[in-house]
């Protein structure tokens, strides 16, 4: 002994590290990192890179209550919620109908961070809705062109090919997946 | 203990599993619930749809019926340019690409039987072209009427050969 050939060199390394580490020290690292892979991917560090894209509504946008402007599907809705008159997200109150004609726009889930389809749908036939609630009267933004585009406008009352031009309060249905 | 320790270790991360299996049901929740679309019925969806009819049925007053009607207009070639070169296609807020997917999606799955035999689908190509030459015309209704009545007797005309022809 006492000789420093690569050969020792290399021996001693290996013997420390055999001291040292178990295989079932390794194996339960191996495990641990398996296990914790799945979350690292819900952790806002995933989301962060891809948070200079997201408008200011998809930021602070919430998906448990729907009678507030900042649920999701309100990104781009403008007028009453008819959840605020005694209708829904997708339904109208009673005694309004539901207009034929809509605009189609795209919102951001945050809970998935999927883009959906939502439709802007207006229930028409009566005068506008007496909304008590404290956050009733939205005017969201996000991806609406301007009046000369206006399929993607929300400026618009949208009850023409109704009976009643009237509005009463907006729903905000979901169409599908926008990707 | 060891084991002990073990078993806390194996609660904790059953626990965690959990948690995060019920987070991504919770998320997978609007996407089970909203439909997976095609290209072509998402460009239609968005540009077309809301007045259309997200299946093309529409209010026949103020907007012009798609569902069961549109094939009609690939029974001629005036009545297939005409369907492109409409200003809210021909100006409409989609590559030649995706237009040729809307296109698709509108004709041959909305347009259901009204689409005759053997008809060719839009390729980005023909969109992109026929598109620099948007309609025009201040009487698009009555252009629209008198295109449509034209396709439709080319429509049936196109039928009454095929049916002469199956005889034989």
């Amino acid at each position: 002994m006492g000789e420093f050939t690569p050969d020792s060199l290399a021996e001693k390394f290996v013997r420390n590290v055999a001291r040292r580490s178990s295989r079932r020290g390794f194996l339960s690292r191996v495990g641990s990192a398996l296990v914790a892979a799945p979350f690292f991917p819900l952790l806002p560090v995933a989301r962060a890179s891809t948070s200079n894209k997201l408008t200011d509504f998809e930021r602070n946008a919430q998906t448990s209550d729907p009678n507030r402007c900042d649920y999701w599907r309100h990104c781009a809705i403008d007028g009453i919620l008819c959840g605020c008159c005694g209708g829904g997200v997708h339904s109208c109150p009673p005694g309004s109908t539901p207009s034929p004609t809509a605009w189609v726009g795209t919102c951001l889930n945050p809970d998935d961070g999927r883009s959906y389809l939502i439709a802007y749908r207006d229930c028409c036939g009566m005068g506008p809705c007496a909304a008590s609630g404290e956050d009733c009267f939205c005017d969201g933004t996000d991806r609406e062109l301007p009046i000369y585009r206006p399929q993607s406008n929300n400026q618009i009352i949208w009850c023409f090919g109704d009976s009643s031009m009237e509005y009463h309060c907006s729903t905000a249905a979901l169409v599908g997946l926008a990707e | 203990m060891l084991s002990d320790r073990l078993s806390a270790t194996a609660a904790i991360f059953s626990v965690l599993i959990l948690v995060s299996v019920m987070v991504r049901a919770a998320a997978a929740l609007e996407s089970g619930v909203a439909p997976r679309l095609s290209p072509g019925q998402i460009h239609y969806t968005e540009g077309c749809g809301g007045c259309h009819g997200l299946l093309g049925r529409s209010s026949r007053k103020d907007v012009p019926q798609i569902e069961g009607e549109v094939g009609y207009y690939l029974c001629t070639q005036e009545g297939r340019e005409y369907i492109v070169q409409l200003p809210n296609v021909a100006f409409a807020n989609m590559n030649d690409v995706e237009l040729a997917q809307a296109m698709n999606f509108t004709v041959f799955s909305l347009g259901g039987a009204s689409v005759p035999a053997g008809a060719k689908t839009f390729t980005p190509d023909e969109v992109g072209r026929l598109r620099q030459f948007p309609l025009k015309s201040r009487d698009l209704v009555r252009m629209r009427a008198e295109i449509l009545g034209r396709a439709i007797t080319a429509c049936n005309e196109m039928a009454e050969t095929q049916a002469f022809e199956g005889e034989f």
